[in-house]
């Protein structure tokens, strides 16, 4: 252990002692009191003093101890590979600060002690307790990201518990709901939209979605939708489906969508495609589509306006163009010609086509 | 050899009067299968056996007429104004094929003439058993998945009467089959109807329950009711029963739908296999040629041929022709061998020898060219009519001995309705075919993932048109065109790049 620098002298008196301690054990704890550095340490005194100050009656010293605390802490947690600094040196004085919470009168202190507490309860609660949550919605419900990604999460599993809990006991859902948007429009915006469609279909509530998918961000959301929907029961997987029809259209990737609609077998949405989309061409390539599906389906006038176009679509539809596409691939990859049943029934292995 | 014009067709009268009775109903329908999808052709050389006074060719010919616009619709309806009128002819073979041949051209299409003609064989007292069991089944197929209550009610009305009179008779099967295609994937529309079949006689009772219930639920990966089907699969009841085969092809119906599901179900078919009963035992092997049809995949072709050795002749068959369907259409070496090694191992027994000749057949089937996956579009689609005509084959071949290898060998014409190339083939946007670089290799999973991460892996590069395997993706190598639609299989337009450079 390296001699202690000087302003481990304050608390040099304990710290002696544990080092006399930790000199006769072969193994010693690398997070010593007195291997501090100097801002930690000053960190720590800061800390304490703002608890201090906190209890304090004056309300302008609360403000300020408050503010500082939280200023502490916003820095600290938009990382969390290992347990921040200030949520460390808070830990100790958590009990404190939940009663000090209680007592107090209602004002918008409160609820800026509150929002702490909620951070602090990320590492502090007790499993399944959710107190992070309920400190949450005591809370000034000011920007949640400022706290950072790992808060965000685990506010979204324990919305998730609460969520249950609040449907069996039929109470309501609006402050949880308001929340629920918020931590969706945070996810979204970084990227994580995995973890928002996870948290809607928890809630039950998959139409928020629609206000938070950009431009960037559409397809992944519905990929993940799709694949969801498979393993889904009746009918939470159709409301899947038929949100992640409604992006696709939004942004109009019309071959998604109408792959979207087959799947629903809604004949309805597939002529919503065919009617929102302009070009020819692509309307060509949906008829591609749907003939390969096997329906039966007639383009009717309000799909495709002029007769002519609207009859060669309906021929690609109809599979018209199957077999000459079928012989065209034929003739490429040189397999015309008739195989004889002894070809068959003695072909080496060596021979093949794939 | 589906799809392209056979060197034979010149001596073609030949070889189809070489065959016995209902082996030429096969042998003209043949043609119609090598002219699929070619409606021009294959009406031109169908034209000469439809009057002609040899009842089994003609009933093949009008089958034939069917195959051939399998899949293909027009507006002048030249299936139904050919083979239309036979529906009623006095020879039930002709009937028959009429019937059938309707079924196969006109799948999908919710026809109310169809309707019309077909139902009221369904009620007719004095029409044959196997008569009024193709006409249900066609009703089904041209209603499938529509969950049309006329239709129910006439096969259920059927299912009451034939009751009573012939159980025992294979083709019985059919009724509940077809009642159960019409709600194809429908999941709960299928509860009233269900309702009803219980106060079926016992016999078929059972039977119809599972079929209707494994029907409706295709492709839907839901698993309670997989849980449902496998406790059936488990019991071990006193009296030889029909009703646990159904279940087994059930189990494979519903998990067939996505990966995870597909590779579960497989593994609980292995266990079903040791503990379950004959009937059950039988089932196995179709229930994994559903699950890997044109999949040939090494653990699921090792039970297979493991199966196709069993000492029961049955199992052994339904094995062989399995091992047929997961290679269908692609040439696989190690299935050819296989078969290859069965077929002079079974060289004593006809039976087994036709079964290895039909797993042949679909091996090769197109040359390699075709799929019978009813899976397309990224795996995400299902089409109805496809997973219509596989399941109707497998239910047929629950009972191999009556149906294949009895009078009804012609069923296996029903797999022409999955048929499809497995290509990917561009065209510009006069929908000429053009020929560009692409990139074809395993499709991979990336949902879920950080940034934009590749699609494919382990690619090579072809030229279009190119035939994807099964699990397989391509992508474009080249930015001079973009295509229109991001799903690259089948038929896909290409428009140019506007903002491309030569280099």
């Amino acid at each position: 252990m390296a001699p202690a620098p000087d302003p481990n002298s304050s608390v040099g008196g304990g710290g002696g002692a544990k080092r006399d301690q930790a000199s006769t054990k072969v193994k010693a704890p690398k997070k010593k009191e007195e291997d501090l550095s100097e801002e930690d340490l000053e960190l720590k005194q800061n800390l304490e003093l703002y608890v201090k100050r906190v209890q304090d009656p004056n309300p302008e010293l609360q403000k300020t101890a408050l503010e500082s605390m939280s200023q502490e802490i916003r820095a600290s947690t938009s990382s969390m590979t290992s347990v921040p600094m200030p949520l460390k040196f808070l830990r100790p004085h958590y009990g404190t600060l939940k009663d000090c919470h209680q007592k107090m009168a209602e004002s918008d202190l409160k609820k800026l002690l509150a929002d702490i507490l909620s951070v602090l309860a990320l590492t502090m609660s007790a499993e399944g307790e959710r107190e992070s949550l309920g400190y949450r919605l005591a809370g000034s419900g000011g920007d949640i990201g400022s706290w950072g990604h790992e808060y965000v999460r685990n506010l979204a599993g324990e919305v998730a518990v609460e969520y249950t809990i609040r449907q069996v006991q039929e109470s309501s859902m609006m402050d949880l709901m308001d929340l629920v948007r918020q931590i969706v429009a945070f996810h979204m915006k970084h990227n994580a939209e995995t973890e928002a469609v996870d948290l809607l279909m928890e809630v039950e509530d998959l139409d928020p979605l629609l206000d938070h998918v950009g431009r960037t961000n559409f397809r992944r959301t519905c990929n993940y939708l799709t694949s969801a929907a498979k393993y889904r029961p009746w009918p939470d997987d159709m409301v899947a489906l038929d949100i992640a029809y409604m992006i696709y259209m939004k942004f109009k990737a019309y071959p998604n969508a109408l792959q979207i609609a087959l799947l629903l077998d809604n004949m309805q949405y597939v002529k919503k495609v065919f009617t929102s989309c302009t070009n020819l061409l692509r309307k060509k390539q949906f008829c591609y589509m749907i003939s390969r599906h096997g329906i039966t389906f007639n383009l009717d006038p309000e799909m495709v306006e002029d007769k002519d176009d609207r009859s060669m679509l309906q021929e690609i539809v109809n599979n018209i163009k199957l077999n000459e596409g079928y012989l065209t691939l034929a003739r490429d990859i040189d397999v015309m010609e008739a195989k004889r049943p002894e070809d068959i029934y003695k072909v080496w292995p060596s021979c093949g086509i794939c | 050899m589906a799809g392209t014009s056979d060197s034979t067709s010149g001596s073609a009268g030949n070889w189809i009067f070489r065959n016995k009775d209902d082996g030429k109903t096969s042998a003209t329908a043949s043609l119609g299968m090598i002219y699929l999808w070619d409606v021009e052709g294959g009406l031109a050389q169908l034209d000469k056996y439809y009057d002609i006074s040899d009842k089994p060719v003609r009933a093949g010919a009008l089958l034939g007429v069917g195959i051939v616009n399998c899949g293909i619709k027009s507006d002048c309806d030249p299936a139904l104004a050919l083979i239309g009128e036979y529906t009623d002819n006095e020879d039930s073979s002709v009937r028959i094929g009429a019937i059938m041949g309707i079924g196969i051209a006109y799948a999908g299409s919710q026809n109310d003439q169809i309707k019309s003609s077909l139902s009221p064989i369904l009620n007719d007292e004095k029409a044959p058993l196997d008569v009024v069991a193709f006409a249900a089944l066609s009703l089904g197929m041209v209603y499938v998945g529509s969950c049309n209550d006329e239709v129910a009610q006439s096969i259920m009305f059927a299912l009451m009467d034939r009751n009573s009179a012939e159980p025992g008779e294979a083709l019985v099967r059919f009724l509940p089959l077809g009642l159960g295609l019409l709600y194809l994937g429908k999941q709960e529309s299928v509860e009233a109807t269900a309702e009803i079949s219980k106060t079926l006689c016992e016999k078929i009772r059972n039977y119809c329950k599972m079929t209707l219930l494994s029907c409706a639920y295709a492709g839907t990966g839901n698993v309670l009711k997989v849980q449902e089907l496998l406790a059936q699969c488990g019991e071990h009841p006193e009296k030889d029963t029909i009703h646990q085969g159904p279940a087994v092809l059930g189990v494979a119906m519903i998990a067939m739908s996505e990966e995870l599901g597909r590779d579960m179900a497989i593994r609980s078919l292995e266990h079903v296999l040791q503990y379950g009963e004959q009937n059950i035992r039988r089932a196995v092997p179709l229930a994994l040629g559903l699950l890997c049809i044109s999949n040939p995949k090494m653990n699921v072709m090792d039970t297979l041929s493991r199966l196709s050795h069993d000492t029961d002749s049955e199992v052994a068959m339904t094995a062989t022709i399995s091992l047929g369907l997961i290679g269908a259409g692609t040439n696989n070496a190690r299935i050819a061998g296989m078969l290859r090694n069965l077929s002079s191992y079974n060289e004593q027994h006809a039976r087994l020898l036709f079964c290895v000749r039909i797993a042949q057949g679909l091996l090769h089937m197109g040359k390699g060219l075709l799929t019978l996956n009813p899976f397309h579009s990224d795996r995400v689609l299902l089409s109805p009519t496809a997973l219509a005509g596989i399941v109707t084959l497998l239910h047929a071949c629950l009972d191999m001995k009556s149906i294949i290898l009895g009078k009804y060998h012609y069923v296996l014409y029903f797999l022409a309705l999955a048929m499809q190339p497995r290509m990917m083939l561009t065209v510009d946007e006069n929908l000429k075919p053009i020929s560009v670089p692409v990139r074809v290799g395993q499709a991979v999973d990336v949902v879920g993932q950080a940034g934009r991460p590749r699609t494919i892996t382990g690619f090579q590069t072809y030229e279009t048109p190119v035939l994807l395997a099964a699990g397989e993706r391509a992508e474009l190598a080249t930015d001079k065109y973009i295509p229109l639609s991001p799903i690259l299989e089948g038929f896909v337009i290409l428009g140019e790049n506007p903002n491309y450079r030569e280099e």
